[in-house]
């Protein structure tokens, strides 16, 4: 199916009245959950997945990634008003995007957000209708090894790309791979590390881990504060309308932030928040007045905007072609795909042509919903903040433990939930970052069933699978990016005396912004 | 020095070791024909190295980590530990007492606990949440919700 049909096929899926409520309520919650603190894409999308049990495959999906690019709507609505990024990609949004509001520029900076959203999940979305097939086309070649390989790089690459140390996040991830070997071996069917519970054979579930991790721990982190009401900025109706300047002034920075996103998001790791930052210094770089950064740049609000954006489409290339999701979000995909009895991986494409299109379509109108519900109802979004904080965590709690109970109806799902969430509350508090535990959790029967495949294929002899192309140059790709930092380090250590004279001077003349 | 950054630094050794010594006791099988052990047996030797390599870090580093953030203290911790209490109580319990008795503590608990200051409106509002999402959960979306002892 080329792209065109296959739009045209998923457009007649998307528009199917179920399925358009779905993608409404979709992206309607994802805004929500983007603005409210406490809980997140991630969080949100666990607390779904058991409701879905009911409903189709592709409606579920639909709804699903709707949640998953609508928070990025919500998100900078929050930065901009009252400097509270709602969710973390929106972090960059607060600098610029609080400045202009603080000038009376709120309106002009939450449509140049809104419009910036549209154009780069659009046009993430073409390339992702584009890419996508031909990736998995690609795919139907990969033998285990080649499974191996990916996800056995996704998650080095993941730990050096985050932004902590990379020694906190191989734990994270180690942790992540142990609580996924949890019950029947992939391979023998085993019972492993159930501690004599016979529930736990059937593994911990990746839901009431990020339930807990992104759920109840935040819940945790908002109740140390004493409840205050924030008071956000006020704006009116008509300030809705950028002036032609800063249309003007907007646009490039949109269209390279829709790029910079879309690609950031194929790497393994937090793609959305790493874009928005990277899309942020390039327009820093690039603009002919770097000094009005930080103070109000429309600039600022508009490339990070997009790119956060940008980059939920291309995340979710790896998981619709390859069946492997390099970041939590679409980690809770996969998980909602899994659920459906829907096998992710290259055949997902041919096999279940509804799902792939009509996710993609719906990720067309989805957008367009967003644009048209965001621009003219942010005031009325913001005015969620006023819901007062005990409420929204009895809420938060309410709902974690009905969807924790409700997926096998057992209560010790409730138990790996709470414990979850006071683990990942300690866990935060001395600087680790969960991200990585989910990816593991998910990746890590991936892993294994390509491991011991591989194991049984070369005859026990693991490192024959350095003499297939595609691995032999994941590996190298890796050992690359590993090495990256020490060799510029030594590079620059080299450089270092000529340097020094001039740095002196520098340090004079004009003192480093950054 | 950062009693927090260690205990949990050889928390992680320690479940690390457990873990692997767990690993040790499964079938592991010959390298081709692999039993259900070989996995986590790499995976806990990497776990456990990864591990000790944190724990020489953390005790020798002179700052706390970057995103450390200082654990509430006072009020506050008191407000976090409620929530933590309620929700240990929930587990424990949500068999025996049922859905809408534990959901209408842990609303009335953690309302009160976080400030809301009007008896009235907080009965109301935990009687409604509880018993409303009973209702939605139970009847409209049909999930079978523990009932209890006290409504058999």
């Amino acid at each position: 199916m080329d792209a065109l049909s296959g739009l045209s096929f998923g457009l007649s899926v998307a528009l199917q009245p179920q399925n358009l409520l779905a993608g409404f309520i979709g992206v309607v919650i994802g805004t929500i959950v983007g603005i409210l603190p406490g809980i997140g894409p991630i969080g949100a999308m666990a607390l779904l997945l058991p409701s879905t049990f009911g409903i189709d495959a592709t409606t579920a999906m639909i709804m699903l990634s709707g949640i998953f690019y609508g928070s990025m709507y919500g998100g900078s609505i929050t930065s901009i008003l009252i400097r509270v990024p709602g969710e973390a990609a929106s972090v960059v949004t607060v600098i610029d995007g609080y400045e202009m509001a603080r000038k009376g520029r709120a309106g002009a900076a939450l449509a140049v957000c809104a419009v910036g959203s549209f154009m780069a999940g659009t046009l993430g979305t073409v390339a992702l209708m584009f890419f996508a097939p031909v990736l998995a086309e690609w795919a139907l070649k990969f033998g285990p090894p080649e499974f191996f390989a990916l996800s056995f790089v996704g998650l080095i690459l993941l730990s050096r790309i985050g932004e902590e140390s990379m020694v906190r996040s191989l734990i994270m991830v180690g942790l992540g791979l142990a609580v996924g070997t949890v019950g029947m071996d992939v391979v023998s069917g085993e019972s492993r590390f159930t501690l004599g519970y016979i529930e736990l054979s059937q593994g911990i579930g990746l839901v009431p881990i990020a339930m807990g991790l992104y759920g109840v721990s935040e819940v945790l982190i908002i109740s140390e504060r004493a409840s205050e009401v924030t008071e956000a900025i006020k704006f009116r109706m008509r300030d809705l309308f950028p002036t032609r300047k800063e249309w003007g002034r907007s646009i490039l920075p949109m269209f390279r932030g829709s790029w910079v996103g879309f690609f950031i998001g194929l790497i393994p790791g937090p793609a959305t928040i790493l874009s928005a930052f990277a899309s942020y210094r390039l327009e820093k770089r690039i603009s002919k007045h770097p000094q009005e950064f930080g103070k109000g740049a429309i600039e600022g609000v508009a490339g990070p905007e997009a790119a956060n954006n940008g980059a939920t489409s291309g995340a979710m290339i790896p998981l619709l072609s390859l069946g492997i999701p390099f970041a939590p979000s679409t980690a809770m995909l996969m998980a909602g795909l899994m659920i459906h009895g829907v096998q992710p991986g290259p055949l997902l494409i041919s096999q279940r042509p509804e799902v792939f299109w009509g996710v993609v379509a719906s990720m067309y109108i989805g957008n367009f919903l967003l644009l048209v519900l965001n621009l003219p109802l942010a005031g009325v979004f913001a005015s969620l903040l006023r819901v007062p904080q005990y409420l929204l965590v009895a809420l938060i709690l309410m709902f974690c433990l009905v969807g924790a109970f409700s997926l096998n109806n057992s209560l010790l799902d409730v138990q790996i939930l709470i414990g979850a969430g006071l683990i990942g509350y300690i866990l935060r508090k001395v600087g680790f970052n969960v991200a990585p535990l989910i990816l593991g959790l998910v990746l890590g029967p991936i892993m294994e069933k390509s491991l011991c495949a591989t194991l049984f294929m070369t005859r026990g002899n693991i490192l024959d699978i350095l003499t297939r192309p595609l691995t032999a140059t994941l590996f190298v790709l890796c050992g690359l990016v590993l090495a990256l930092p020490y060799v510029l380090r030594i590079i620059r250590a080299h450089l270092r005396p000529g340097n020094s004279r001039d740095g002196k001077k520098g340090v004079r003349d004009e003192p480093e912004g950054e | 020095m950062d009693m927090w950054e260690r205990c949990v630094g050889i928390l992680l050794l320690v479940f690390s070791i457990a873990y692997l010594a767990g690993a040790l006791s499964l079938p592991m099988g010959r390298p081709n024909q692999p039993g259900p052990g070989i996995f986590p047996v790499v995976l806990g030797i990497a776990l456990v190295a990864v591990s000790i390599f944190h724990v020489v870090k953390v005790f020798l580093a002179k700052s706390p980590a970057k995103n450390r953030d200082e654990f509430p203290y006072g009020k506050d911790l008191l407000r976090v530990m409620g929530v933590v209490g309620v929700l240990v109580a929930y587990g424990l319990f949500l068999e025996t007492l049922g859905y809408i008795v534990t959901t209408l503590v842990l609303f009335i608990w953690v309302l009160r606990f976080l400030g809301m200051r009007s008896w009235a409106r907080l009965v109301l509002i935990s009687i409604f949440g509880s018993a409303g999402s009973y209702y939605f959960f139970k009847v409209i979306l049909s999930t079978p919700l523990p009932s209890g002892i006290l409504f058999p």
